[in-house]
């Protein structure tokens, strides 16, 4: 599928931010697994964690998963999400001129009556936007990576647990390196993707339920996610076009915010694209009088939930080693 | 004249055969397989049903 005019958004639920997107389903609509990652934490690069090697193995988990069907189709219910807001992406107010297939009589008229997939996401959010609504956590955040409860998976595997980071609700739980995750809140799972598709279900505060496998046998194991979890991740880069008053930026890197004295707690958002009265190495040090303690992550989640369309961002920049007061506009 | 024939009818039947050939076209979509069926959710699924295998759907 080439665009996504005329889907069906209650059948095709899935980061909608990926530019390459499987989903694995039976003839009758019922999803066997989804594959496809990226790591939204590096914005620029917004980098894909899929190999071919955890792709043939996804492969090879859907099809063990339709050997079984329909015998396990009670474990596969979960996976349809929930109804969505519309049918059809037309449905947006945003996307009507996109009711109509993808015309083909020229280049240019493919370009402009094609839907694009993350274009979905955001006229979601302009939604918010448009009833003054902040955005909410789990559209914010959406699809988070295991890493955020300190579960590192290997994209080179079907669901296998690399690194177990300490203090965190992985740790906590139990999972160990080398782990296999067989299920995870009951579901069946064929690839990293379908654990994101767990967590993006999962409450806040949350307890899943896990299935691994290791050494040869199986454990059951409890994840319970505190309160705020989804916050650790990183925000979906595609849908903060929506809100955002700067372009590309980065966290500025420890070597670089020790050259500029800045402690590791301060504020440093680095502009990576000159736009919005700012300049490409810029450092934001301040935002509407915080100095410390807000990341990249936090300064557009503050934009999406405490800003809203027309407000104003008070932000310092470091420019030249002058510090420099701007206004953003919030879009 | 014979050849052109031909040629042309060849174009109109492999038109014919492939009604995405036009989209693959305009986008100039060179990563188009011809094993995939091309942006033809109904048709896959109609394959799949008659076949009995599950369908793989990728969004690209």
């Amino acid at each position: 599928m080439v665009q996504a005019n005329g889907i069906d958004l209650s059948l095709f639920q899935f980061d909608y931010g990926m530019t390459w997107a499987v989903v694995f389903l039976n003839a009758d609509g019922t999803i066997y697994g989804r594959y496809g990652t990226r790591d939204y934490r590096d914005e620029q690069s917004a980098k894909p964690l899929v190999a071919l090697s955890g792709f043939r193995q996804a492969l090879q988990a859907a099809l063990e998963i339709h050997k079984g069907y329909p015998a396990n189709k009670e474990s596969l219910k979960a996976k349809r999400g929930p109804a969505p807001r519309f049918p059809k992406p037309d449905g947006y107010p945003s996307l009507r001129q996109f009711a109509a297939p993808i015309q083909t009589t020229s280049a240019d008229t493919a370009e402009t009556s094609c839907l694009h997939c993350h274009q979905i996401e955001q006229a979601d959010y302009k939604i918010y936007r448009l009833a003054r609504q902040p955005i909410p956590d789990d559209k914010l955040w959406a699809y988070p990576l295991p890493d955020v409860a300190g579960i590192v998976l290997d994209p080179a595997e079907r669901a296998r647990v690399k690194e177990v980071l300490p203090n965190t609700p992985g740790a906590k739980a139990g999972f160990k390196a080398g782990d296999d995750l067989v299920s995870l809140d009951g579901q069946p799972l064929v690839s990293i993707a379908d654990v994101q598709w767990v967590l993006h279900q999962a409450k806040d505060p949350a307890t899943v339920k896990a299935e691994v496998s290791r050494g040869g046998s199986k454990q059951s194991l409890t994840l319970s996610l505190p309160a705020g979890w989804r916050r650790k991740g990183a925000v979906k880069g595609h849908g903060s076009w929506v809100y955002r008053p700067i372009s590309d930026a980065r966290d500025l890197p420890a070597d670089q915010r020790k050259k500029l004295g800045l402690a590791d707690s301060a504020v440093a958002i680095e502009i990576l694209w000159a736009d919005h009265g700012l300049q490409k190495g810029d450092v934001i040090i301040e935002a509407d009088g915080r100095r410390s303690g807000m990341t990249l992550t936090d300064f557009l989640a503050y934009t999406a939930q405490k800003k809203m369309t027309g407000d104003k961002v008070a932000v310092t920049v470091l420019r030249g080693g002058k510090e420099l007061k701007i206004q953003l506009a919030v879009p | 004249m014979r050849f052109t024939i031909l040629a042309s009818a060849a174009v109109l039947l492999a038109a014919a055969q492939d009604p995405h050939q036009k989209l693959k076209e305009v986008l100039k979509d060179q990563n188009a397989h011809e094993s995939w069926i091309y942006n033809d959710l109904a048709r896959g699924t109609a394959e799949a049903k008659k076949s009995g295998k599950p369908l793989l759907v990728v969004f690209r």
